[in-house]
């Protein structure tokens, strides 16, 4: 059966950083899709759990949240991979976006795991409904950060410069970042209350 | 809701829109996303099956 062994293969890479042996290029490629499709059925379900206080606000997330990550990630990408050429770095671009797709995938991992606490605290709590929601989102952006300067360092373990292989990550990291505040304030409200993010870059540094 | 309810001070239309052209172009990646996954996979079971002649027929020149 070739699902349950991609989703292993999946895992292994997501947790380890690397394969056992080197895949093929075509196997690679396959991963790296797959970690992005279904990191966007795990960002579903967490986008479901945290509109469910209304049927139409969880169904409109089903599909919204998916698609703010999968835009963040679109947008943030091709500055990385000019990054990674600028840098000089010893990291092929495949590895980066496979590593990227991983870690992305890691992150909505933990977002899905959290989702059920998210729905029933939001459903029982006034009070730690709204910053757990946040909260959760936080926990996978850390996360997803961890995975992906963690996969990146192993690829290039015992290579010269691993430091130029970094820099590309840190723009990711905070391209994407920037990116999801906005795209998050495009396709408000996820959440059924008001945040500091219903307003993207100009709410959140309003102060 | 008045003219500047959307984000940087455009309308809520003109935010509404940029999402909806967004969203679309999200698809359009999703679209190319799956035929490349297609490929990738044929091209795999096209090295899988590869590999399993070379194992079978170690000594065939070709």
């Amino acid at each position: 059966m070739t699902a349950p062994s991609q989703l292993s293969q999946l895992m292994t890479l997501t947790c380890r950083g690397e394969l056992a042996e080197r895949p093929t290029r075509a196997t690679q490629l396959m991963l790296t899709i797959s970690a992005l499709f279904a990191a966007l059925v795990l960002a579903s379900l967490w986008g479901v759990a945290a509109g469910s206080s209304s049927a139409t606000m969880a169904m409109a997330n089903a599909y919204k949240v998916p698609m703010v990550v999968l835009l963040s990630a679109l947008t943030a990408l091709p500055a990385g991979l000019v990054a990674l050429k600028l840098a000089n770095a010893k990291l092929s671009a495949s590895d980066l976006v496979s590593a990227f797709a991983t870690s992305i995938f890691g992150g909505t991992l933990v977002l899905a795991t959290l989702a059920p606490l998210v729905a029933i605290y939001y459903h029982t709590s006034s009070k730690a409904g709204v910053p757990l929601a946040l909260g959760s989102v936080f926990v996978a952006l850390a996360t997803a950060t961890m995975l992906f300067g963690r996969a990146v360092k192993r690829k290039v373990a015992g290579q010269p410069g691993p430091m130029a292989s970094l820099i590309p990550v840190v723009i990711l990291v905070v391209l994407f970042s920037a990116a999801l505040m906005q795209f998050v304030a495009l396709a408000s409200p996820i959440i059924g209350a008001v945040t500091p993010f219903h307003g993207g870059f100009d709410t959140v540094f309003s102060r | 809701m008045n003219g500047s309810d959307g984000l940087g001070g455009h309308s809520s239309d003109y935010t509404q829109l940029v999402w909806i052209v967004a969203t679309l172009f999200g698809s359009i990646i999703l679209a190319l996303l799956a035929v490349a996954y297609r490929r990738a996979r044929s091209q795999r079971e096209l090295e899988d099956a590869e590999r399993v002649i070379a194992e079978a027929f170690p000594d065939d020149p070709a």
